[in-house]
């Protein structure tokens, strides 16, 4: 429900030492370094430079060019190792050391010649493949191809036509001239390969025919020899071509011994590029140097404690924060709500004197996962699988945790509304029968049959959700001493929004008749405070009626609009189980077939499921986000806050481990 | 019993599968070819592009499932065979299954777009992929709530 509480703090060091205090800083990753350029101090201080971080970078993106190179040539792991990423394991000094010793220069012009090579190889190999495309049809030509042109006495003309056949064009050919005469290399039903020779006194009708039928003229400039020799010789250099790109992917495979390597010294680069960019943060006089952050409070003391013994002479001192700056915002949570925090990292920090909206959205985020499914079976198999890859992945743990946490309220929602794979009591044999049994005892609606309970549900938990929005933003109202707008803004709408869900409930008979009078009364003054205090600024009466009538319009209109919005849990949860229904339908359709009908059931059983399980968790994911960004956090967040990010090490080929001995 | 009762309602059937399979085809397309397009580029980008490239894929799933209900609104699965509708009866659940049909086609189309432009921030930006999926998601809303009409409709027709 919080946020980490921040200091601002002010570093000085001597001059020579600022590299030193970068290293240390960037080791312990607390401190959120501003630009001197942006504070007060900027005209009293001369502000650092950062040479050489453009050099460093170049160099790492040279070394991870080679290294997205080197990778073609690897060979490919399973997919949980892929998912799990392949970072190496070393420890801080010796990533210095190898990245200083390695020959990094050496092994980058390597790959990169060889990357290179591959390039013109290909594109070569491309080339000849077209070249062998445009002659194939010319491969029965008998004559070479320098014959086919313009002779003293004769015209030659080789070309393509498609609209008319062979024989058609001879006889247009026939009508037009006496000596033009036809020469079919190749018919297809699509295409014909002609060559044309004629008279050249017959030039001029002959070639009006050929205009006329669209023969498309094909010329074979600076080639020799018959087509079929040109293929035969095309062939063999592209054999050669292919050759020679299999030795060269050998020795790609052989070069793949760089990239543990490389992956190192990229890293140290990077990060040395960082660091080298920081010192433009820093701002020095002739002997001191200065530089201001951001800490985590409670990691001053280790921190000051830290850097006084390692830089000497170095001054660690709080100072205040200047007029109007917002400290950055991190959020501090409860382990079991951490998870969490994605769902609003995602939408938006909070600003500074805000609450942390985390864990007030968690346990609707849960609830509503669960209720998109619905199927106990396929939760079991969420909660499963976010265990095992918790086990397995370093990484995406949040992620996991949340499937775990939706996992949980998926099987909850599944038992109660009969969900298990979308077994219908019908379809089981007799010796699962007691999964039937089971199923009834759990069951307290089914969906398919009694929809209407389902949207009964998901609108209630829209009612819920919504007062609770608004009830927190009242309880902050009321904490910052804005009495009024907790009681016009917030409660008035509270009030507006049960009564008319109980008018509602007083028609369909749910609720007794009696209090009908008791509730009108309540909204209309609910209506009323509206109308006249929206506008608590104005004494124009006018203006202030105005404000109020539009507020309730939006009111109506908004609300309505919100709470339908959570009828998508009835959809979707029904959507999920629908379609698991349909699985097993087609599945004990599969069982029928001679010989291989239970593989065949058992192949649609486990694909089916399995696509229907990935499908719904992702629409449960990001339909039950869309219901905290669109319908829950504007009522009471406003966000606008700025991640704090610490000056640290972001690797990414390796990961930094205790020294081994 | 009246033949063409039972012809319209499993003509309903039919419509909601393959209008909404039609634009989620189309709205894959769309997205697909532009994250091809990306690929072609970056391809360790393929695992992030899918999810946006399959998005507009749940309306035909819809679609699927408005058939489903249909049929078993007729009583096709579970034995119930003698099957009797009026012409009207066949018109109401004719008409009950096009909300899923139609908002599914054009949602789905429109989703794919969505999803192609959340493709190319996704290239640009890896680290705004949820956003560029929350907004696709935006567009699936009118979807479900088709295909929740057409659950309300078909719930409330007497056969």
């Amino acid at each position: 429900m919080a946020l980490t509480a921040m200091q601002k703090i002010a570093i000085f060091f001597p001059r020579a030492a600022r590299e030193q205090l970068l290293g240390l800083l960037q080791d312990k990753g607390s401190v959120e370094i501003l630009d001197l350029k942006e504070t007060a101090l900027a005209e009293e201080v001369e502000i650092g430079e950062s040479p050489g971080a453009g050099d460093a970078e170049r160099t790492a993106s040279d070394i991870k060019r080679a290294i997205d190179d080197v990778s073609e040539f690897e060979e490919k792991g399973g997919i949980l190792s892929g998912l799990a990423g392949s970072k190496v394991l070393i420890s801080d000094d010796d990533l210095k050391g190898i990245a200083e010793s390695f020959d990094f220069g050496g092994a980058v012009k390597e790959i990169g010649d060889l990357e290179a090579r591959r390039t013109e190889l290909r594109t070569k190999r491309n080339h000849l493949v077209a070249f062998i495309e445009r002659l194939e049809p010319w491969q029965d030509l008998d004559a070479p191809l320098e014959d086919i042109a313009p002779r003293e006495v004769a015209g030659v003309v080789a070309g393509i036509t498609r609209r008319i056949t062979p024989d058609e064009l001879s006889q247009a050919l026939a009508e037009a001239s006496e000596t033009a005469d036809v020469d079919v290399v190749s018919a297809e039903k699509q295409e014909s390969q002609l060559v044309v020779f004629y008279h050249i006194s017959e030039e001029e009708p002959v070639q009006e025919v050929l205009r006329r039928s669209d023969f498309e003229v094909q010329t074979f400039e600076n080639l020799k020899g018959l087509p079929r020799d040109l293929i035969a010789g095309t062939r063999q250099e592209i054999a050669s071509i292919d050759h020679e790109i299999e030795d060269l992917a050998a020795k790609g495979a052989e070069l793949v011994r760089h990239k543990p390597h490389l992956m190192i010294a990229h890293d140290h680069f990077i990060e040395e590029a960082r660091r080298i960019s920081a010192e433009g943060l820093l701002g020095a006089t002739e002997r001191v140097g200065v530089m201001q952050g951001w800490i985590r409070a409670e990691e001053f003391d280790r921190l000051s404690g830290d850097i006084e013994r390692v830089v000497d002479a170095a001054e660690v001192m709080l100072i205040e924060p200047e007029e109007g700056e917002e400290p950055p915002i991190e959020l501090k949570n409860k382990p079991v709500m951490r998870p969490f925090e994605v769902i609003t990292e995602m939408y938006g920090m909070p600003h500074s004197k805000e609450l942390d909206p985390t864990p007030l959205a968690g346990p609707f985020f849960a609830l509503f996962f669960g209720f998109c499914i619905t199927d106990a079976g396929y939760g079991i198999v969420l909660v499963g699988l976010s265990l095992l890859l918790m086990k397995y992945l370093q990484v995406g743990r949040k992620i996991l945790w949340l499937g775990f946490a939706g996992g949980i309220m998926t099987i909850v929602m599944g038992a109660l509304t009969g969900g298990w794979f979308g077994v219908t009591p019908e379809i089981l044999p007799s010796w699962l029968g007691w999964v039937g049994t089971m199923r009834q005892a759990l069951m307290r609606f089914d969906p398919l049959e009694e929809p209407m309970t389902m949207f009964a549900w998901a609108i209630a938990l829209g009612f819920i959700q919504i007062t609770f929005g608004l009830a927190i933003k009242m309880v902050e109202d009321f904490r910052r001493k804005d009495i009024m707008a907790g009681i016009f803004d917030q409660i008035t709408w509270i009030i507006l929004l049960w009564s008319a869900l109980l008018i509602g409930l007083i028609k369909m008979g749910k609720v007794p008749e009696s209090y009908m009078p008791g509730i009108k009364w309540l909204a209309i003054v609910a209506a009323l405070s509206m109308i006249g205090f929206t506008n608590r600024v104005s004494k124009n009466p006018a203006v202030r009626m105005g404000a109020g009538i539009y507020k309730l319009y939006n009111v109506a209109t908004s609300s309505l609009g919100d709470i339908l919005s959570y009828t998508r849990l009835l959809a979707l949860g029904m959507a999920t189980g629908g379609i698991a229904m349909v699985i097993n339908v087609v599945a004990l359709i599969a069982k029928d077939i001679p010989i291989i009908g239970i593989p065949a059931m058992i192949f649609v059983l486990v694909a089916g499921h399995s696509f229907n399980i990935a499908v719904n968790a992702l629409g449960g994911f990001v339909h039950s986000a869309r219901l905290q960004y669109v319908e829950f956090y504007p009522k009471f967040f406003e966000g606008g806050g700025r991640p704090f990010r610490p000056f640290r090490k972001e690797l990414r080929y390796t990961r930094l481990v205790e020294k081994s001995n | 019993m009246d033949p063409i009762g039972l012809a319209i309602a499993i003509l309903g059937a039919a419509v909601s599968a393959f209008l909404a399979g039609t634009g989620s085809a189309i709205g894959i397309a769309t997205a697909a070819q532009t994250a091809n397009g990306v690929l072609s580029e970056d391809p360790s980008k393929f695992g992030r592009v899918l999810i946006l490239v399959a998005m507009p894929g749940t309306q035909g799933i819809y679609g699927l499932l408005g058939t489903f209900l249909v049929l078993m609104k007729l009583g096709f699965f579970g034995g119930g065979s003698d099957v009797s509708l009026t012409m009207w009866q066949g018109w109401q659940i004719f008409f009950a299954a096009l909300p899923v049909a139609i908002a599914g086609l054009f949602s789905a189309i429109h989703q794919g777009r969505t999803s192609a432009a959340g493709v190319e921030l996704t290239a640009k930006r890896p680290e705004a992929m949820i956003q560029g999926i929350i907004h696709s998601a935006l567009v699936e809303t009118y979807a479900i709530f088709g295909l929740l009409a057409t659950i309300l409709i078909l719930n409330g027709i007497q056969l």
